[in-house]
């Protein structure tokens, strides 16, 4: 079995930044409203999530002003980061489709 | 609420200083925003701050999991740049010429203002000063005549000269004043024995020179090394002729 080269959080959190910037208590709140809460995990580990993200360069930051108004640091998904994500969304894709596959799997009846 | 973030931090060794500081922050941040969902939702302050906080996890495990981003190497490695960056700093100061620039000081002064060097004679004389400039080239140096003292009284003048090299950079010659002789008419000469300067420039007052009244000049002469100079001094006597 191939080995996952992307963290499914990481993953998880690169496809959020796809779409808008979010600073991290946005990201925690919009990852457990899209995902029906399947993915409600504890606050504080998102953190070292986009610490490891913005280390690689997949992501920058800077500050800006929340909806709150108050001063957040906000999360921007790079060029590069935009690359890994559609890598390792292909990659993810084709894992779950192996796992389905074999899941599903009915043997014939012989 | 002091606790939570000082036990993530505790995990961080080898963060900067700043880097705690900005991860607290976001931190706490988070613990905010997450306290005012909780206020809206109708806890009381001290119920939404501990949901809030619970809600972070474990800050051990959240520590941990930060430190991985946080490691020595990435410390050694910022500790390697800044060590590099001052020895390179240091070399480049190092491999500055700085006689060199000592030397254009001392040139640059000798060439445009003689009399502010520490060098020139500042002894006062009798008689009336004249500002000259008289120049010309001995080899790769530069003899400059910039003044002379005519005591009408005592029939006595004092030439002030000195030598700097033609290159900026370059080191005056130190025999060259040396060499010069300051004739006057009835031929009394003056070689230099004393003056003074660096490398930049040398300077010499020639003192005590007879003149009779009349004289409508001194002479610098210079013949050695292939080179040979011969400069007129002119002389102002001003009523007296």
């Amino acid at each position: 079995m191939k080995k996952k080269t992307i963290d499914h959080t990481e993953l998880l959190v690169l496809s959020l930044l796809a779409g808008e910037d979010m600073y991290g208590y946005q990201i925690i709140t919009e990852l457990a409203r899209r995902s029906d809460h399947t993915f409600d995990m504890k606050e504080g580990t998102l953190y070292p999530v986009l610490h490891a993200l913005w280390k690689e360069g997949t992501v920058e930051c800077y500050e800006a002003e929340a909806p709150t108004g108050r001063k957040r640091k906000y999360y921007h998904l790079t060029r590069r980061g935009r690359e890994a994500l559609k890598t390792e969304t292909e990659e993810w894709q084709r894992y779950a489709h192996g796992m389905n596959a074999v899941l599903s799997f009915v043997p014939a009846m012989g | 609420m002091a606790d939570f973030y000082d036990q993530v931090l505790a995990q961080l060794r080898y963060a900067t200083a700043e880097e705690k500081a900005a991860i607290r922050a976001e931190l706490e941040d988070h613990v905010e925003d997450h306290t005012e969902t909780f206020l809206d939702m109708g806890c009381t302050e001290e119920e939404a701050g501990r949901r809030a906080l619970e809600a972070m996890g474990d800050p051990g495990e959240i520590g941990k999991a930060l430190s991985r981003q946080y490691t020595a190497f990435w410390l050694v490695m910022r500790r390697i740049v800044t060590l590099l960056l001052a020895f390179l700093c240091v070399s480049i100061l190092l491999s500055t010429p700085f006689h060199r620039l000592y030397l254009l000081s001392g040139n640059l002064t000798a060439r445009l203002a003689p009399e502010r060097s520490g060098f020139a004679s500042k002894r006062e004389l009798e008689g009336t000063a004249q500002a000259l400039d008289i120049r010309a080239e001995v080899g790769s140096d530069v003899v400059y005549i910039y003044k002379v003292v005519l005591d009408t009284d005592a029939c006595e003048a004092a030439v002030y000269l000195c030598n700097y090299d033609k290159n900026p950079f370059g080191i005056a010659s130190s025999l060259l004043l040396n060499d010069i002789e300051i004739v006057s008419p009835s031929g009394e000469e003056s070689r230099s024995g004393g003056g003074g300067g660096n490398a930049g420039a040398y300077y010499w007052c020639a003192r005590g020179i007879s003149v009779e009244p009349g004289d409508s000049c001194l002479y610098l002469k210079y013949d050695s090394y292939g080179e040979r100079i011969s400069l007129e001094i002119p002389l102002e006597w001003g009523d007296e002729a």
